[in-house]
């Protein structure tokens, strides 16, 4: 909303346009602008960053020398927040009318103000002679509207521009390049403009526009470098630390950590050496970090925002690399016990875990009790998805829970079965303590090899391995051997729980069996499935357990003879973020990965690492406001500052895109394009305004009340009230926005991959308490991995529910011109026979000025608000 | 007390009219305002004044002499602001628009006719003002 006079506000509603008080508008035109590479004024000696080339076309100084131009008699000009650029057209009465132009013979003669008004051939045809307005009302000529009421004399003369603008009767209400001029014989002439916005739609993204270095155009946050390493590093027990952490102990990998995306991995060693693999980036490692630390490092917790890692010594002291931030150190009398570190699911703080089953909490993370006293080491600790939190793991294989952890069985007591099958009607009559086994050829035994048969509308699950020799029976064989034993394994209500069951059986009788009833050896490490309802366990030997939702996973690689000759001891574990695979780390380095985890590398060997820095932008309007600089809004910046501002209003949006933004978002496009792909991101609005400066804001929807041009925000708004100043008035009631349920997702949610994050909100009576869809099913599906984490979709779901209930009611006013009036502003309409009383959000404007008439109009198009808008969302 | 001629005179030459107009001679004094309603049965008339047109003068008389009527046929077809300085001493800046004769038969003056010109006032100075 513009600052303007007292007299504007009171003239508005007055209604009476007449004598000094009569509307009044004004054109001059800037003959010598031009886009200029350089600031004068001695201005250019202020040193630049690097992203040149910078123009400008607003001399911020007033130093531009307007021209008024005569005989103006209509100004219409048109500004929407759903048009990349304003238009305008301006009609002027081509004709010299002054006395002066009577003595000397040319009065009422059209093309005075012609651009080619007195070329050779014409003036020798008809005598006329090139004036002052030669070439200049022409195309891209830049124009200047200045509108409002008042600002005459007492004779009825209009003041001079600066002086009306001075008394506040004047504002300026647009700055236009002519696109196209038309002069016709009846006397008229009119050019037809559109504002600044033209140079983002006519200038494209191509050398010289932007900084040649910089050609072609690419954003990107962050700038990945791959290293390689010239030394192989090799983890061997018996080598010992010569510098660093643990200097004169055992050099040996202590511990593993996936990223929070799956795609890398760290690996961290005694002596503070981090390794990274795949796409995990390197922050740092304490390695040779010297005398400032004897203990060992002994754990690393990665970020699970994928904003850097933790590292652990054995005396509790914590390292931070990357973004994440230091929360404290374990108290002294942890000194030499902490086993393990684990991040806090929201990031925001983490545990250590000391080796006689003490827990200390630190941030975010809450304590929720230490592990009883017992004979062993408490090894690991792994947290449940909410961080409400979790389990011990001892060396023997017990598992302590704590606060929303739940039981779902340990490693040091294997159960030959499922604990707690799901749809069993009739228990089974098998003894699964004392199964015949069948060695396979891969080395795991079998002791049931189930299948189900359907009897009397169960589901039994029958074995096909039997004793006496132990064999294994064919399904035919196995139905007669049932018949006549009546041995079943159990009989479920549906297909489904029978192999669910049959999946979990076999699992555990293979562990039963081969490791055998007195559960793992020495366990090192678990892991947490992202549901929470499971873990897994790994012993020294790489052997693994799983419990609960967990399942054991095929390896990758020739896992039997590498478990046959480990060179070190397994020494800890780490499961992929879908919980459909993990890894195996051991103490030299080794890594072993199951299921969907991917391989990126082990130690010793070639050694690779990515480092990441920042890159050219780290706020999407970084790079709205460089397109800007090119395309000619640098403003001067203040003495002080060597930094070359925007013309106009950038706010932060608080976001960058995690990848480059693609070269085809800018490359050889109009820079508009490039702009509206970032607004597409955020939704603001764009605009050039009245004195054009550029606006790239939030939409004033979020809050009631206006911002004025100082950036204040007030809550006041215009009223375009029936009584004073509205002559007419339509509303719509549509349906065109209304949709029975939004979906929001990283990925098509239908395509079935089992990454994709997906909120779904139907929508029944949330519009107005009315069902508009009366069992219509019209989805609207918004998918974009930029939107990957649930409280991020909910968000985005509560603005798209404002905008479907801000498109419901659409309004068009029109009413007596006030320059107070701005896109992006609320107003409250008042007109009794569409009952409007509500607040408006002002998507556009349409100005329509006869100076002949007097008559001035806008004609404003609207979204409603929504009712009890006051009390700052819509109901 | 003797009449004052009316005197033409385009900033080149001055002519004296033999015989003055008898009717017309000042300007016809106009604003422009335009109403627009507004939707309330009880709101106000809104106003806006625009641009004051153009003011027009008519005269009209009689001339007797051919002499006169190729003066004022000469004058309109002038390219020129005429200055008309009236028997009260207006000066008032002209541009002739339009000369209607219309001839009278007369037995005395062959040519006599009875005329009636319109003009464009340029330049006008209320008197007192």
């Amino acid at each position: 909303m513009r600052t303007v006079d007292q007299y504007i506000i009171d003239r508005w509603i007055a209604g009476q346009f007449l004598g000094q008080h009569r509307t009044h508008g004004r054109v001059t035109v800037e003959p010598d602008w031009r886009l200029h590479l350089e600031f004068g004024g001695g201005l250019s000696n202020i040193p630049r960053p690097s992203q040149l080339p910078y123009r400008y076309f607003q001399d911020l100084d007033n130093d531009q020398v307007e021209v008024e131009v005569p005989n103006v008699t209509k100004i219409d000009w048109e500004r929407s927040l759903k048009s990349d650029a304003g238009s305008c057209t301006i009609t002027i009465a081509n004709v010299a009318t002054s006395v002066a132009s009577v003595q000397s013979g040319v009065a009422g003669i059209p093309g005075a103000y012609t651009w080619a008004h007195g070329q050779p051939d014409a003036a020798a045809r008809w005598g006329q002679t090139p004036n002052s307005w030669w070439e200049v009302l022409i195309p891209n000529a830049l124009l200047r509207t200045y509108e409002g009421y008042g600002g005459f004399e007492e004779d009825g003369t209009p003041m001079s521009i600066p002086d009306a603008v001075a008394g506040g009767y004047l504002y300026l209400t647009g700055l236009w390049l002519v696109d196209e001029v038309n002069v016709s014989s009846n006397g008229t002439l009119s050019l037809r403009c559109r504002d600044m916005a033209k140079l983002l739609i006519e200038q494209i993204v191509f050398p010289p526009f932007s900084p040649p270095a910089w050609y072609p155009i690419r954003f990107a946050r962050y700038k990945y470098t791959e290293h390689v390493a010239k030394a192989i590093p090799v983890y061997d027990s018996t080598d010992p630390i010569e510098s660093g952490p643990g200097a004169e102990g055992p050099k040996y990998i202590t511990d593993i950590a996936m990223t929070a995306d799956g795609k890398g991995y760290y690996l961290v060693g005694t002596d503070g050496g981090v390794f990274t693999f795949g796409r995990a980036l390197f922050y740092g490692s304490r390695g040779g970090a010297g005398d400032v630390d004897p203990a060992p490092m002994i754990s690393i917790a990665s970020d699970p925002l994928g904003h850097g890692y933790w590292l652990t010594d054995t005396d509790g002291d914590v390292y931070t690399f990357g973004q994440v931030l230091f929360y404290g150190n374990a108290p002294g009398p942890a000194a030499g016990t902490i086993r393990t570190i684990a991040a806090h699911p929201g990031g925001r703080g983490y545990w250590l875990l000391g080796a006689d089953g003490t827990v200390y909490e630190f941030g975010a993370a809450d304590h929720f009790g230490d592990s009883p006293a017992f004979s062993g080491f408490v090894m690991d600790m792994g947290v449940t998805d909410t961080g409400e939190g979790y389990w011990l793991l001892d060396s023997t294989g017990a598992i302590f829970t704590f606060g929303d952890a739940l039981y779902y069985g340990g490693a040091n007591d294997l159960p030959a079965g499922p604990l707690s099958p799901e749809g069993v009607v009739v228990a089974g009559n098998i003894d699964l303590e004392a199964r015949p086994i069948v060695e396979n050829a891969d080395g795991t035994v079998s002791t049931v090899l189930p299948f189900t048969i359907e009897e009397e509308d169960l589901h039994v699950l029958i074995p096909t391995v039997v004793d006496g020799p132990p064999r294994i029976l064919t399904n035919d064989e196995a139905i007669d051997y049932y018949h006549f034993t009546g041995q079943h394994l159990g009989k479920f209500d549906t297909e489904a729980h029978a192999w669910i069951y049959a999946a979990d059986l076999i699992s555990a009788q293979n562990l039963y069996y081969t490791i055998g009833p007195g559960g793992l050896s020495t366990c090192v490490g678990m892991s947490v499935m992202p549901d929470g309802n499971g873990y897994l366990i790994t012993d020294d030997q790489g052997n693994v357990a799983p419990f609960g939702s967990a399942r054991l996973r095929s390896p990758n690689g020739s896992w039997k003879a590498a478990q046959d000759n480990l060179n070190d001891p397994i020494m800890a574990m780490a499961s992929t973020p879908t919980g459909n695979g993990y890894l195996l780390v051991g103490g030299d380095g080794g890594v072993f990965s199951f299921g969907d985890a991917p391989f990126y590398g082990s130690l010793p060997g070639d050694y690779t690492y990515i480092s990441r820095e920042d890159g050219n932008y780290t706020d999407l309007t970084e790079v709205v406001a460089a397109l800007l600089k090119w395309a000619g809004w640098c403003a001067v910046p203040e003495p002080e500052d060597s930094i070359y501002g925007v013309y106009g209003n950038l706010e932060s949006t608080g976001t960058f895109l995690t990848e480059a933004i693609p070269i085809d978002t800018f490359d050889r496009k109009p820079i508009i394009d490039g702009i509206n792909a970032m607004r597409e991101i955020v939704n603001y609005g764009f605009w050039i305004d009245e004195e054009g400066a550029a606006h790239w804001e939030s939409l004033n929807f979020y809050a009631f009340g206006n911002f004025m041009d100082t950036g204040q925000h007030v809550e006041t708004l215009v009223e375009i009230d029936e009584r004073y100043v509205l002559s007419d008035y339509a509303v719509s009631f549509a349906d065109q926005a209304v949709k029975s349920e939004l979906i929001v997702s990283s990925h098509d949610p239908t395509v079935g991959l089992q990454d994709v994050v997906t909120t779904r909100r139907r929508m029944g009576l949330q519009l107005l308490g009315l069902d508009l869809n009366r069992g219509m099913v019209r989805p609207y599906l918004w998918v974009n991995d930029h939107w990957s984490k649930v409280e991020d979709q909910e968000a985005l779901i509560e603005r798209l529910m404002d905008l479907i209930t801000f498109s419901l009611r659409r309004g068009t006013v029109r009413c007596v011109a006030n320059p107070r009036i701005q896109i992006n502003d609320q107003v409250r309409i008042y007109e009794r026979v569409t009952s409007e009383t509500y607040v408006h959000w002002v998507e556009g404007i349409r100005s329509s000025h006869d100076l002949m008439s007097g008559e001035w109009t806008y004609d404003i198009t609207t979204g409603w608000l929504g009712e009890d808008w006051e009390q700052g969302m819509p109901a | 007390m003797a009449v004052q001629r009316w005197t033409f005179d385009d900033g080149v030459e001055q002519v004296t009219l033999p015989i003055n107009p008898k009717d017309g001679g000042s300007p016809e004094f106009t604003k422009k305002v335009a109403e627009l309603g507004t939707t309330a049965p009880d709101g106000i008339p809104i106003l806006f004044e625009g641009s004051r047109p153009a003011m027009k003068e008519e005269f009209s008389g009689v001339l007797h002499t051919q002499e006169h009527y190729e003066l004022l046929w000469e004058w309109w077809d002038k390219s020129r602001a005429v200055t008309i300085t009236d028997d009260l001493d207006r000066e008032i800046v002209v541009y002739f628009e339009s000369f209607q004769p219309r001839r009278v038969r007369s037995a005395l003056y062959p040519w006599k006719h009875e005329f009636s010109v319109r003009a464009l006032v340029l330049q006008y100075t209320h008197p007192g003002s």
